[in-house]
């Protein structure tokens, strides 16, 4: 399940930004990222997003060439929490 | 014919033979003998007879060449390879917390030459403060993988420091645009990450043409 979407801000250090929306994720969604994960593009002026919530046990989820690519990983487990919508993740996260 | 004039008998060939006494001796070709040439002519023969090759009219760095089947020398083309280098740089900060191999997207470079047999050479390097990322990268033609990457230092090493790659594809065939990234079709190389939170990638494409 891919949540993309993106949002007007800047930053100077892409880490401490990343690490600033990973430890609120942390608490969120658990630490197990076998089951999700979040990728960001720091771009100053338009950050990019991309959220995956694993669907399948095995299959990994990422972007590729605009289109979800699917890919087997045996550590990949489903995520078996309820999947946030963008906006609750929007809410929660920025 | 000797050119001592008298006697009798068969008179031989005039060849200038040094090998003959009175027969006109070798030509002297050291600026003495006359040619009714041109100025910057060449001669050849055709089997028959001597022919003149006119210098060209502009000389532009011609030589003299053979073309295929030809009977006569000529003035071409110096030739040789047509290099173009066509260089291309892009880098961005890219996180993810993913464990697997995960795309790095948003990122575009985009070459534009042409034809002929052409030589690409991609390298990069990504950064993190932490542990635990690797690198790995592949060129590819509208979303097609044409070649395997370069791994190098993966895994926990280097801590908080550069992990590289490099690699090079001889392509053959006419693909007109070359881009780094995987947001076009035209994609030919694409960086992948994982592991810990940040990690800063660059990127280098270098597209050489011989044509």
């Amino acid at each position: 399940m891919q949540i993309k979407f993106t949002k007007n801000m800047s930053c100077e250090d892409g880490g401490k930004c990343s690490d600033s929306f990973r430890m609120k994720l942390l608490d969120k969604f658990g630490n197990d990222n076998n089951t999700w994960h979040f990728s960001c593009h720091h771009l100053n002026g338009k950050h990019q997003f991309w959220f995956y919530f694993y669907e399948k046990d095995g299959k990994f989820e990422n972007e590729s060439l605009g289109k979800i690519e699917i890919v087997q990983d045996k550590r990949i487990k489903k995520y078996s929490g309820p999947i946030p919508t963008e906006k609750e993740i929007k809410d929660f996260l920025i | 014919m000797p050119f001592g004039g008298g006697g009798g008998g068969d008179l031989p060939n005039h060849e200038h033979s040094p090998a003959v006494p009175l027969d006109g001796g070798p030509l002297d070709m050291n600026n003495v003998t006359g040619g009714s040439l041109n100025q910057g002519s060449i001669t050849f023969s055709d089997g028959a007879a001597l022919q003149e090759l006119i210098k060209p009219a502009v000389p532009a760095g011609e030589v003299l060449t053979f073309a295929p089947a030809a009977t006569a020398p000529s003035w071409g083309s110096a030739g040789g390879a047509t290099v173009a280098v066509q260089t291309v740089w892009n880098s961005a900060t890219f996180t993810t917390t993913a464990g697997s191999p995960t795309n790095v997207t948003s990122m575009t470079l985009t070459g534009t030459l042409a034809i002929g047999n052409t030589i690409v050479t991609g390298c990069g390097s990504v950064s993190s403060p932490f542990g635990g990322h690797v690198m790995q990268m592949y060129l590819a033609a509208a979303g097609s993988q044409m070649g395997v990457g370069n791994y190098e230092k993966s895994g926990t090493d280097p801590l908080g420091g550069y992990c590289q790659w490099g690699m090079t594809v001889f392509v053959s065939s006419a693909i007109q645009t070359y881009t780094y990234q995987i947001l076009t079709s035209n994609s030919i190389s694409e960086a992948r990450v994982q592991g810990a939170a940040a990690q800063s990638v660059g990127c280098n494409l270098q597209i050489m043409e011989i044509a």
